[in-house]
């Protein structure tokens, strides 16, 4: 019986590599988000200090299907996805929202000079309070939010051209809805 | 040094793990002994109460023979066996020695004892060049620019030899400034772009991409713009346009051209994300010649003395033509006499190679690369290099030599697809007869080639002879 003791660790071990093993097979990018369907939170956020574009709440988000991205000039993800952007902003009338996530108003500017602005208006989350809020966890994240301001779908990570596609159908569908 | 602390921490750790093996347990009290405290206590007790008189000499007489007879059944009780440490002892001298053992049989294995210290400065120096004339002029530039802001060709001068030192934010400003000064030219708008890529880490920035769309209007056909032009497009997730774009750079390019291989990867990867069939795309009926007609930057100052020599090749310069050939043809025989000493100098070869190649020497410049191949026979870049050469130098007609024919095979056992291998063995088969073999190769080689590609369509009629012939 006091043998079988020994025997614990051992089986502690076992169900957590198993548990584990098993978390290795799901995609980190298919996070269930609890905000899926539901309304955006209450926000108000000013604008990127030294920066002429409007700041981002709620009242913004009402009555246009938008995408809102999460994102920060020292996140390198947000490099790769940020072409992306910039040619959607390019090439269509969807407007894309920018949540800019714990960053200096310097270094957002810089960067936003550098490589471009696809936004129409920022929201400077220094704190990172609002992105809490929205259930951001790493940057970059995406959603996209429908006339009532209803969150109706989220990306985590960059946004690569096959996820865009899926964003523009959605977007496509949401705006005929209405 | 740094083997003596390395075995102090292994005599530490196999200290830590022996000695709790080692280590005389004190056994720990057995069940009938802790009784046994129990019942004293108890008689102790039932003393006290006596003495008290809270029982009675009979009560306390009636107790006292019962906790006697538990007493003595716990005496009677088999003792406990004795803790065995015999196995211990031989397990705590197995693991002394296995953990040491296996760690040095690691280390022989897997480590280089041969490796020479790299202490951190020499790390950052080893990204840059040393050249001391080098970093002279580097600095003679800085002066100048500094004392004159508007010295237009300092500044083009001090771009790229910042490139040179992998300073690419410094390569960038330059390049910037050049490119104001010359009143935003085409001439310096390309390498402009193309630090700003590098200060990006790869990414094409809108600066980059306004400087590529300046040269494109300049000449649509320059091949690093239509490539970055390309790389803008995949970047921005527009993978359609191109792989368009990097397909029709790449069936106007000679198959010869240094940046084949790299459109071609990007092409391949863009294509294979994006599932585009590249065997179904025909070039554009616009496509254009993948040639520059834009000069090189330096073309936009007046040419005077050229510092972009150090010193010493300063007084090069000044000398006559002929002059000048025998001078430099004196360095590059300094520098083979100076290597058949050190056979297994491999930079020093490429270099004698490169040079010999230069010189228009094929003989010499063939043996130095075959020189190498010997150095460094597992080094696809290095037999990649011998290929390149021997596609230039090598009368394809007659057969290889036997040290150009081993490196070709080690060059296509390591990279099966590498084209120049299977081309040049192909050749080598066809000048022994061997039709088979080389139809056999040249088959593999199609299938590497986009579809209507000058070289493709030599390759085909290549074949179709070796067919004939047979």
């Amino acid at each position: 019986m006091k043998r079988l003791l020994f025997l614990v660790p051992l089986a502690a071990f076992l169900v957590l590599a198993g548990y584990l093993g098993f978390g290795l097979t799901r995609d980190p990018q298919k996070v269930p988000s609890a905000l899926i369907d539901r309304p955006a939170p209450a926000f108000d956020l000013p604008a990127v200090p030294g920066l002429a574009l409007a700041g981002l709440s709620n009242e913004t988000l009402k009555g246009q299907v938008s995408i809102v991205n999460v994102f920060a000039s020292w996140c390198q993800p947000c490099r790769v996805e940020h072409p992306i952007f910039m040619r959607l902003a390019r090439e269509s009338d969807v407007p894309i929202l920018g949540l800019n996530y714990k960053d200096k108003a310097e270094d957002a500017r810089k960067w936003l000079g550098d490589l471009g602005n696809p936004y129409r208006a920022i929201g400077y989350d220094i704190e990172g309070r609002v992105a809490i809020d929205w259930g951001v966890y790493g940057v970059p994240e995406t959603f996209v939010v429908d006339r009532s301001g209803t969150i109706r779908f989220k990306h985590v990570g960059p946004v690569t051209p096959a996820v865009l596609d899926d964003m523009l159908k959605l977007i496509a569908q949401l705006k005929r809805a209405a | 040094m740094i083997f003596a602390v390395l075995a102090l921490v292994t005599a530490i750790v196999v200290a830590m793990m022996v000695w709790p093996i080692l280590r005389k347990t004190k056994a720990p009290p057995t069940r009938a002994a802790f009784d046994m405290e129990v019942h004293r206590d108890q008689l102790e007790e039932i003393a006290r109460d006596l003495a008290r008189g809270t029982i009675d000499a009979r009560e306390a007489q009636a107790a006292r023979a019962e906790i006697g007879r538990r007493m003595l059944a716990l005496a009677s009780e088999p003792a406990a066996e004795p803790a065995h440490t015999g196995g211990s002892r031989l397990l705590a001298a197995a693991l002394a020695l296995a953990l040491p053992a296996t760690a040095f049989a690691l280390y022989i294995d897997r480590g280089a004892p041969g490796a020479p210290g790299v202490p951190f400065a020499e790390q950052r120096a080893a990204g840059t060049n040393q050249d001391p004339q080098i970093v002279e002029f580097a600095r003679t530039l800085r002066a100048r620019v500094a004392s004159n802001p508007e010295d237009l060709e300092a500044w083009v001068r001090l771009a790229q030899v910042s490139a040179v030192f992998n300073m690419a934010e410094d390569a960038l400003n330059a390049w910037r400034t050049a490119d104001r000064l010359a009143g935003e030219r085409p001439e310096l708008a390309g390498p402009l772009g193309e630090a700003a890529v590098l200060a990006a880490n790869g990414q094409v920035t809108p600066e980059a991409q306004r400087a590529f769309a300046r040269v494109l209007a300049a000449d649509p056909g320059d091949p690093r713009a239509r490539y970055y032009a390309g790389q803008a497009l995949a970047q921005a997730g527009d993978l359609n346009a191109a792989v368009r774009m990097w397909f029709d750079l790449a069936a106007a390019s000679a198959p010869d051209a240094p940046w084949l291989p790299t459109v071609r990867e990007a092409m391949t990867q863009a294509a294979r994300e994006a599932r585009i069939d590249l065997s179904r795309l025909r070039p554009s009926p616009d496509n254009r010649p993948a040639v520059s007609s834009i000069a090189p930057p330096q073309s936009v100052f007046a040419a005077g003395a050229n510092p972009s020599v150090p010193p010493g090749g300063q007084a090069l310069l000044a000398l006559p033509e002929a002059e000048r050939a025998q001078a430099i043809r004196g360095m590059v025989e300094g520098l083979a006499a100076r290597l058949e000493a050190q056979p297994d100098d491999l930079e020093g070869w490429q270099r004698l190679a490169r040079s010999w190649q230069a010189l228009d020497e094929p003989e010499k410049a063939l043996a130095a690369y075959a020189r190498t191949a010997e150095i460094a026979p597992d080094q696809i870049q290095v037999l990649d290099a011998y290929a390149d050469a021997l596609l230039a130098l090598h009368d394809p007609d007659t057969r290889l030599d036997a040290s150009a024919r081993k490196a070709m095979a080690s060059l296509l056992e390591r990279s099966p697809n590498n084209a120049l291998a299977l081309w040049l063995v192909g050749l080598d088969e066809v000048a022994a007869g061997n039709q088979l073999a080389a139809t056999a190769l040249w088959q593999r080689l199609l299938a590497l080639l986009p579809e209507g590609t000058p070289a493709r369509a030599e390759l085909v009629e290549r074949i179709a002879k070796l067919k004939a012939g047979n």
